[in-house]
């Protein structure tokens, strides 16, 4: 059986059948395998049925099914409530409907179904990409709803013509999107709704060495900045994430309670006057609590879009962080003052004697601890190495003399350092020498606070590419970026970066093991490398305008545009009462003009008074058909009556002048046809026989 | 409740005012209505949960998605619309038949709108539509093309005698989406005619004047074989034939075996001969009764080619044989007794 020779009810069925499984496919990553795989298998079983023209299977059965899944949903998610679970049922319940499409018509719950999925896909991505895979499922679903609604014999394939229907439809539809997008009021959530959960790979407030490995790898976006001047070199662009001080295990976590009292940033020497950089920055929901801005932000930054809700704080760290995890994309205009103090090259000892660190004292302890029974070689190789060096050599020359020797020893910068022994430190700083930035910052932390200099290790964002089409610049997972701050008496936290010993190129030039995703991706390059490079570009830009115009148009750029058209100062509840006052204008406008149409459509006064007079005729209780003249109704009426209809007479011959002179050559009709109306109204009444 | 049945008679003449009967009727918007269907009812609740999520989510593509859905009912509200705005009902003047049987009552689709120059983009075509007597539950779908009219081709059973007034048509539509419904009610002028039923097994012609019709059946009638049996006055269907001649019980039975139509040999026309088909002189039936034996005896006497003229209260007729004359009698029965 071909395609061609399927009736052409079965042939719709596919189609909506192929709408929904395309409708389906981004659920696959969400929902639980089971789920996925149970809804794939019923919109298969219910092809091979329109395909071999097979029964639908009994109610009981899909009642059984229904009540697996639930089970099944139950012990995925610990509920059958919450958005979650909520989808998970969604999924299930549409594929499992369309086991019981058995007419056309009956597909409507589906359609409807079908149109909740786009929009639960929307709770997961709202890139361009799901966008406009998105788009056509709409398409999708609208050409099958038109299908289900198109005569058999029209003679033309129905697929196409519905396709091309359905597109007419929409494109008509597009003016008044626009409008209603662009001026439908932003109202706050109504009710609380519990998150999406969707918990993004990015930043993290622990680190474990290998979690930054996989963010290197992921290619998703985390910022996009704006500046009002020029972009600053790449070596100057860190993004300050989570302050990690406190060792943990192998790894390293943020430091929840800091004492006022005893922070040492407060203690951060003023530069003198260093220059700061206005810039507007989109966040990308990470996920985290922190916001990574620019170094170093002193000033709140400004949310324009977001809630109230969002209090932000500034820790005593030098990060700024908020209560709740960043779930949605956020505007952020901030100010970073360029001056942190970076690590330089100095051989010479200070001149000036600076106040020794203590260990004992209450603001260092917490940057000197080292985790119990952990790194046993590496402390032991700093004890050997401190003694062979300057005993008077202050921290700046320790971190120095940590640079010199990566430099010399044959570390390697490698994405993937394979799988460490015991002790992943130990056996990165002693064995493999090789690893990534967090090996790096890790290994450098544990040696400078073995050495007695407070050091902590600083994530955030690296470098990012500067967009050429529209100078923005796009800061990627993958630019995601450890490194080490130790304190300096005279200088205070100094930013030591110990990846840049081995991979210099990867912050100089913002450069990035680039892996090209993908068999096409792959071909690109072998094409030209420029070209990927180019079509990453262009895809850029193309992504931030979506950004920009399309998911970050809220209340705030909504009164922006409405400014700039000269309406100012309109709140939400103005906005609807103008949207509400437009419709009401445009129903008015078309009332007009229907009405205006009936006019025109109205025969002409001479047929109007001429009904008029048959009205008055039959009240009186004559005969006056429809088909008679003047003259025969009066010939009409001398049958049916003995009164006089002389003056009726006249009148109705002047009339039948009228209405076959040329235009304008007579006077006026309405006189004529009045007096007619009286006359009649004065004959005397009939009874009817 | 008198008050309920003035209310419903005033609904009455206001609907009767509103659809006047006739043959042809232009389809605008004073004779469509149009609301949504239940489907479009839910499609509404489809729309408040999709921006009610979406703003409650923050997602402005939700937005995007709940206003294109939103124009796209609107856009489905005109296209529903243009289904049947602008087309021209024309009702074809039907053959009359007998009462009891169907007859097909022709309406030309007529496109009154401008195919060319500028189309208002909400114009999807005219599909999905369906006529409905108002007075019966199915519908029957009606197939549009755009190259020329169409006609649509009604079916209708005549129910008694007379000129039969049409129940109202109903034309509706629920393309594209099926979120609305648009339809239209037509009052047909035309009325078809109806001829009384032949009486089955009526007796033999009355061809005496003398003779009493009475008892008729006791009196063979010379040189007219019954059908069944009896082999003699047939013979096979030859192309001049007129089917009325035909005998179908024998011809089926022929067909079956591989034979054709099987023809009664028609005897000779007795001009002198010329029947007086008098339904006065049939006593002890009513007038229903005697309308259908008169109508029995009229296509008898066409199948025999005899000339012959009717006679019932006023009605006369001249005497005379063919499809013309049959006809002119058959209308004179339908119409017997109307004013």
């Amino acid at each position: 059986m071909s395609w061609a020779t399927l009736p052409r009810e079965a042939r719709d069925t596919l189609f909506l059948l192929a709408t929904i499984a395309w409708t389906l496919l981004p659920q696959l990553g969400q929902v639980p395998p089971w789920c996925a795989a149970l809804a794939y298998a019923a919109l298969g079983w219910r092809a091979w049925l329109a395909w071999s023209g097979g029964a639908l299977p009994s109610r009981w059965l899909l009642v059984l099914a229904l009540l697996g899944a639930a089970a099944g949903t139950l012990v995925s998610h610990q509920s059958l409530l919450g958005p979650s679970a909520g989808v998970t049922l969604l999924v299930v319940m549409t594929a499992l409907k369309t086991l019981e499409l058995r007419a056309r018509r009956d597909a409507t719950v589906v359609f409807y179904l079908g149109f909740f999925l786009v929009l639960v896909n929307f709770l997961h991505s709202q890139s361009l990409v799901t966008a406009l895979a998105m788009g056509v499922s709409v398409w999708l679903l609208v050409a099958a709803l038109v299908l289900a609604h198109l005569d058999p014999g029209t003679g033309r394939t129905p697929l196409p013509h519905a396709l091309g229907l359905a597109a007419r439809l929409l494109l008509t539809g597009l003016p008044l999107v626009v409008a209603l997008f662009l001026l439908f009021p932003r109202v706050a959530p109504l009710w609380a709704m519990p998150g999406p959960g969707t918990g993004k790979t990015g930043l993290s407030d622990r680190l474990m060495l290998g979690d930054v490995a996989e963010l290197a790898q992921d290619d998703s976006l985390a910022l996009r900045l704006q500046f009002d001047g020029p972009v600053p070199a790449p070596a100057q662009r860190y993004f300050r994430g989570p302050v990690l001080s406190e060792p943990e295990g192998n790894g390293w976590q943020r430091r929840n309670r800091v004492d006022p009292v005893a922070n040492p940033a407060s203690g951060t020497p003023q530069a003198r006057t260093a220059p700061s950089l206005r810039y507007e920055m989109t966040v990308e929901p990470l996920g985290i609590t922190t916001l990574p801005l620019l170094e170093s932000a002193r000033t709140s930054p400004a949310l324009p879009d977001a809630a109230a809700s969002w209090q932000w704080t500034r820790h005593a760290e030098g990060y700024w962080f908020t209560q709740r995890p960043l779930s949605e994309r956020m505007r952020v205009l901030a100010t970073a003052v360029l001056d942190t103090p970076d690590h330089t090259p100095t051989r010479a000892p200070e001149t000036k004697a600076a106040a020794p660190v203590l260990a004992d004292d209450p603001r260092w302890t917490p940057y000197l601890v080292l985790p119990d029974g952990h790194h046993p070689r590496t402390l032991v190789w700093a004890e050997q190495q401190r003694s062979a060096i300057d005993p008077a050599a202050d921290s700046a020359q320790l971190a120095q003399w940590l640079l010199d020797h990566i430099r010399q020893q044959p570390y390697v910068y490698t994405l993937a350092p394979g799988l460490g022994g015991q002790d992943p430190v130990d056996d990165f700083w002693l064995d493999r020498r090789a690893g990534f930035c967090e090996h790096y910052a890790s290994a450098v932390t544990v040696v400078l606070r073995r050495w007695g200099v407070p050091a902590r290790i600083v994530t955030g964002y690296l470098g990012g590419e500067v967009n050429p089409l529209n100078n923005v610049l796009e800061v990627r997972q993958r630019d995601a970026h450890a490194w080490v701050e130790y304190w300096h008496a005279r200088r205070g936290w100094v930013r030591l970066d110990p990846t840049s010993a081995v991979a210099p190129e990867r912050i100089r030039r913002g450069e990035r093991a680039l892996a090209p995703s993908g068999p096409v991706g792959q071909l690109l390059v072998d094409l030209d490398p420029a070209l990927l490079e180019q079509a990453r570009a262009v895809w850029g830009a193309a992504e931030h305008q979506w950004n920009q115009w399309v998911l970050g148009y809220s209340a705030d750029r909504q009164q922006d545009l409405l400014s700039r058209l000269g309406w100012e100062g309109l709140d939400g509840r103005d906005l609807g009462r103008v949207l509400a006052g437009g419709f009401a204008t445009v129903v008015g406008l078309g009332v007009l003009g229907v009405w205006w149409r009936s006019r025109a459509l109205r025969p002409d006064p001479w047929l109007r008074g001429q009904e008029r007079l048959r009205r008055i005729l039959r009240q009186r209780g004559y005969d006056a058909p429809d088909h008679l003249a003047p003259a025969g109704l009066l010939d009409h009426l001398r049958q049916q009556t003995d009164a006089d209809l002389g003056q009726l007479g006249t009148v109705l011959g002047k009339l039948s002048q009228w209405r076959y002179a040329p235009a304008g050559a007579s006077g006026p009709l309405r006189p004529l046809w009045r007096a007619a109306h009286r006359l009649a109204a004065q004959l005397p009444p009939r009874r009817p026989v | 409740m008198p008050f309920v049945s003035a209310l419903r008679q005033r609904w009455q003449a206001w609907w009767l005012r509103r659809h006047p009967r006739s043959d042809t009727v232009r389809l605008d918007h004073r004779q469509l209505y149009i609301v949504p269907t239940p489907s479009g009812l839910l499609y509404g609740v489809l729309l408040a949960c999709l921006l009610v999520a979406s703003i409650n989510y923050q997602l402005n593509l939700g937005h995007l998605l709940t206003f294109t859905l939103a124009s796209a009912a609107l856009v489905t509200l005109h296209a529903t619309h243009a289904t049947l705005s602008g087309l021209t009902l024309r009702v074809q003047a039907s053959a009359p038949d007998f009462v009891g049987q169907t007859i097909e009552i022709a309406v030309t689709l007529h496109e009154d709108s401008p195919t060319r120059g500028w189309r208002h983009p909400a114009r999807l075509g005219r599909h999905g539509l369906v006529a409905r007597w108002r007075d019966e539950a199915d519908g029957t779908p009606v197939s549009w093309s755009t190259e020329a009219d169409s006609t649509l081709r009604l079916q209708r059973k005549l129910t008694a005698r007379g000129r039969q007034t049409l129940p109202a048509l109903e034309l509706s539509s629920r393309f594209p989406l099926g979120l609305f419904r648009v339809w239209t009610v037509w009052q047909i002028a035309h009325q078809p005619l109806a001829w009384p039923t032949p009486e089955v097994d009526a007796p033999p012609l009355p061809h005496d004047d003398s003779d009493d019709p009475a008892d008729a059946p006791t009196r063979r009638q010379p040189g007219l074989p019954p059908e069944p049996g009896d082999d003699a006055g047939v013979r096979p269907w030859r192309r001049e034939d007129r089917p009325a001649q035909v005998l179908w019980r024998r011809s089926a039975r022929s067909l079956a075996a591989g034979g054709g139509l099987i023809v009664r040999e028609m005897p000779p026309p007795r001009q002198s001969l010329e029947l007086h088909l008098d339904g006065d002189r049939l006593a002890g039936l009513d007038t229903e009764a005697r309308l259908r034996r008169l109508s029995a005896w009229v296509q008898m006497a066409e199948a025999q080619g005899l000339r012959y003229r009717l006679s019932l209260g006023p009605l006369h007729t001249e005497a005379h044989n063919g499809p013309g004359h049959r006809r002119h009698c058959l209308d004179a029965l339908a119409l017997w007794g109307a004013a």
